[in-house]
Parts: structure tokens; C-alpha cells; sequence
């Protein structure tokens, strides 16, 4: 009687030892697709937002020198020169420059997302190497939106001559995750 | 051995009987003999059958542990080979993404759509796209064979700032139904050439792709 009964609980022993064993198999494997599914924002954004700030740059705006339209690029090459000029409207570069980039944010706020994520915040500055005080004509700084949760930031530099540092223009997006 | 028992009383209690040799006496009732029958091949069959029955039952008992194994065995190896192809899919449509990420650029940077004299890596002309657009349906076709052997479903140049309405259509393979797409998207300066020079605003390169079905 004593012997069937031990042999009776050994086997159970076994049989709930391999539940276990099972159990954790299905465990780790359940851990490994998780793990893959949980994927965030990477490279491919980075290289999208990084293309948007470079599309910004090159937009060319109505402000007119010698009836040639300056771009962006042109315009903070301009307006960070100190003698900020005149253009056909009455208004000078940074002017224009404020304007063209408040409205273009303005606008990338409403309509665009970055990776099919929408972006409420966005974050436009200027600075130039350690010498900020070159930049005293440039607004150097535009926000847009509640800037807060996760964000992606791209820089790119305006060159300005040989002797003068480069215009540094950063831009940081803040996205929500629900797209 | 089989057991000898007294064939008058039945009883088992047989001695020999020092008076006669070789006579066996039955204690109970004092038959005599030389022979008495014996229980031997009786028990013999019951042990034999008491035998067979407890190896048939651990016959069965194995056959049951080892379907139980096996049936465990190939649920584990369906599990597994799900998991595995599930992976795999999901490493196509990676690689597919990278690749239409790559392509982004490359396609916008075509000479058929490209804009050139302009310090930008990649950008595309106005005259050019628009140029792309009025072409016969054969010219377009012949451009068809490049997109599909890339699993492109639809490639769309739209400006986004600042005027959005202005769209150009590449290609479109609209009649034909695919299960489940992806469109990436990336920002390219769109250019146009004027007296003065180039002249760009801001677009939105997006290359539709078939992805792998799972």
C-alpha cells in the first residue's frame, strides 16, 4: 500500500515537473515576441526629419534682392551678417525669415507627422559655434505646441564665409505615439 | 512446483509415510498413495494470465506517456515553427522598409525627376514631374516593369508648404488589390528653374509598397 501510494506521488512529481518545463518554454517564447513587437522610433525618422530641415533650408521665400528670391539659407546667412537687408517689400531678411518659418511650422503643426506620428511640438533655433552674440539680428529661437513627451532633434549648418563660424539651425519635433 | 492435494478430501497436508517408501498418507483422512494429483498447472495458468494482464497494462501505460510526449512534442513544434515564420515575416517587411527607405532618395534623384544646378543632394523639378505626367500610358508602362520589380504599388510627389493641393502621380497600380501595404514617406525640396534661378518649396516624396503577407 505504502509502496503504490510513493510510486502514485513520483509520478505526479514528474508530470508537474513537466508542466513547469512547459510553462516556462511558452514563458520565454512569449517574452521573445514581445520583445519584437515593441518597437519605437529610430534611424528612418531620424533620416525624415533630418530631409524636412534640409527642405526648410532650401524653401525659397518671396524676399527679393536684386529680383533674385532668397532662400531660407540665404536668409539666415543674411540676417546673422548684423546688417540685416531690405527686400522688395519694405521688409528686411529677418523679418521675412521670422514670418516664412512661423508660418511653414505653422503649417507642418496642422497637416504633418513624422513616421505616421503626429508631432505637436515643434523647435527651431539658432546659435553659432560658441559665438552667439554674432547672432543678434536672428530670432534665435521659434516654439510651437506643448513640448513634452518624446522628441527627435536634427541639426544642419548655414555656412557664411571663410572667416565667420556657421549658422547652426536645430530642429526638435515632440510626437505622440498614437498615430 | 505444483502443489499435490488429496484427491478423497481435497486437503493439501500430505506426508510420507515412513512404513511404505515412496507412499505418501493424506494427514486428514489417511489415504495412501504413490501418486496424488497436483494444483500445479492451474496456478501456473492464473499466475501466467495475472502476469500477461500487468504487462499488458504497462504496454498500454507506455503507449499512453509516449502519444502524450508526442502530441506535447508537435504542439511545441507548431508553436515554434509559427514563432519562426512569424520572425521571418516580420524581417521581410524590415528589410522591404529599409529598402523603400533607400529608394525614397534614389527615386526623387532619378534623372527623369531630379533637378539638377542645385547644391541639394535631392530634389525634384516641377517641369519634370509634370513633364512625367503627360506621358503616353506605353512610356509610363515601360517604367511599370522597375516599380513592380520592387513591390511599388504607388509613388506620389505632393508639396506640403505652402501650397498642399499641388500633387504629382507617378505611378499608380490602383486596379490591382493587395492585402496589406506601407507607405514611407520622406521630405525632398521641390524645385522649379525660373530666370532667376531655382526656385523650391517644400514636398513629401511617399512610395507605397506591397508588404509580405503573413
Amino acid at each position: 500500500m505504502l509502496k503504490t501510494h510513493k510510486k502514485g506521488q513520483e509520478e505526479m512529481v514528474g508530470f508537474v515537473l513537466i508542466v513547469v518545463i512547459v510553462a516556462i518554454m511558452g514563458l520565454v517564447f512569449l517574452a521573445f515576441s514581445m520583445r519584437q513587437s515593441g518597437k519605437g522610433i529610430g534611424g528612418k525618422e531620424s533620416a525624415e526629419m533630418d530631409d524636412m530641415l534640409t527642405s526648410m533650408v532650401y524653401y525659397t521665400t518671396d524676399c527679393n534682392f536684386r529680383g533674385i528670391n532668397q532662400s531660407i539659407n540665404d536668409l539666415i546667412k543674411d540676417c546673422a551678417s548684423g546688417t540685416p537687408r531690405e527686400c522688395s517689400t519694405d521688409n528686411n531678411s529677418c523679418d521675412f525669415l521670422n514670418a516664412t518659418l512661423k508660418s511653414m511650422l505653422n503649417q507642418f503643426m496642422k497637416t504633418e507627422s513624422l513616421a505616421s506620428m503626429p508631432i505637436h511640438a515643434y523647435n527651431l533655433s539658432f546659435s553659432s559655434g560658441d559665438n552667439i552674440q554674432d547672432l543678434t539680428s536672428l530670432n534665435s529661437e521659434f516654439s510651437m505646441g506643448n513640448q513634452t513627451g518624446n522628441s527627435f532633434s536634427t541639426s544642419k549648418e548655414v555656412f557664411r564665409g571663410s572667416n565667420k563660424k556657421p549658422v547652426i539651425v536645430k530642429l526638435r519635433c515632440w510626437y505622440s505615439k498614437e498615430g | 512446483m505444483g502443489t499435490k492435494f488429496c484427491p478423497k478430501c481435497g486437503s493439501g497436508a500430505l506426508v510420507h509415510d515412513a512404513s511404505y517408501g515412496g507412499i505418501m498418507r493424506c494427514k486428514e483422512c489417511g489415504y495412501r498413495s504413490a501418486l496424488f494429483p497436483e494444483k500445479f498447472k492451474e496456478k501456473m495458468k492464473k499466475a501466467r494470465k495475472k502476469t500477461n494482464k500487468k504487462g499488458q497494462m504497462k504496454i498500454q501505460e507506455m503507449a499512453f506517456v509516449l502519444v502524450a510526449v508526442m502530441f506535447l512534442g508537435a504542439l511545441l513544434f507548431l508553436f515554434f515553427a509559427q514563432f519562426q515564420q512569424r520572425m521571418m515575416t516580420e524581417q521581410a517587411t524590415t528589410i522591404k522598409e529599409e529598402r523603400v527607405s533607400a529608394m525614397l532618395g534614389a527615386i526623387a534623384g532619378m534623372p527623369e525627376f531630379g533637378c539638377s544646378g542645385l547644391d541639394v543632394l535631392v530634389c525634384a523639378d516641377e517641369a519634370k514631374l509634370s513633364a512625367f505626367a503627360k506621358l503616353s500610358k506605353e512610356s509610363k508602362d515601360n517604367y511599370a516593369q522597375i516599380w513592380q520589380s520592387a513591390s511599388v504599388s504607388k509613388i506620389v510627389i505632393q508639396e506640403v508648404y505652402p501650397n498642399p493641393a499641388v500633387s504629382y502621380q507617378l505611378y499608380s497600380d490602383a486596379p490591382k488589390s493587395h492585402k496589406s501595404t506601407k507607405t514611407q514617406s520622406t521630405f525632398i525640396p521641390l524645385c522649379h528653374s525660373s530666370y532667376t534661378g531655382a526656385e523650391c518649396s517644400i514636398a513629401r516624396i511617399k512610395v507605397t509598397v506591397i508588404l509580405p503577407e503573413t
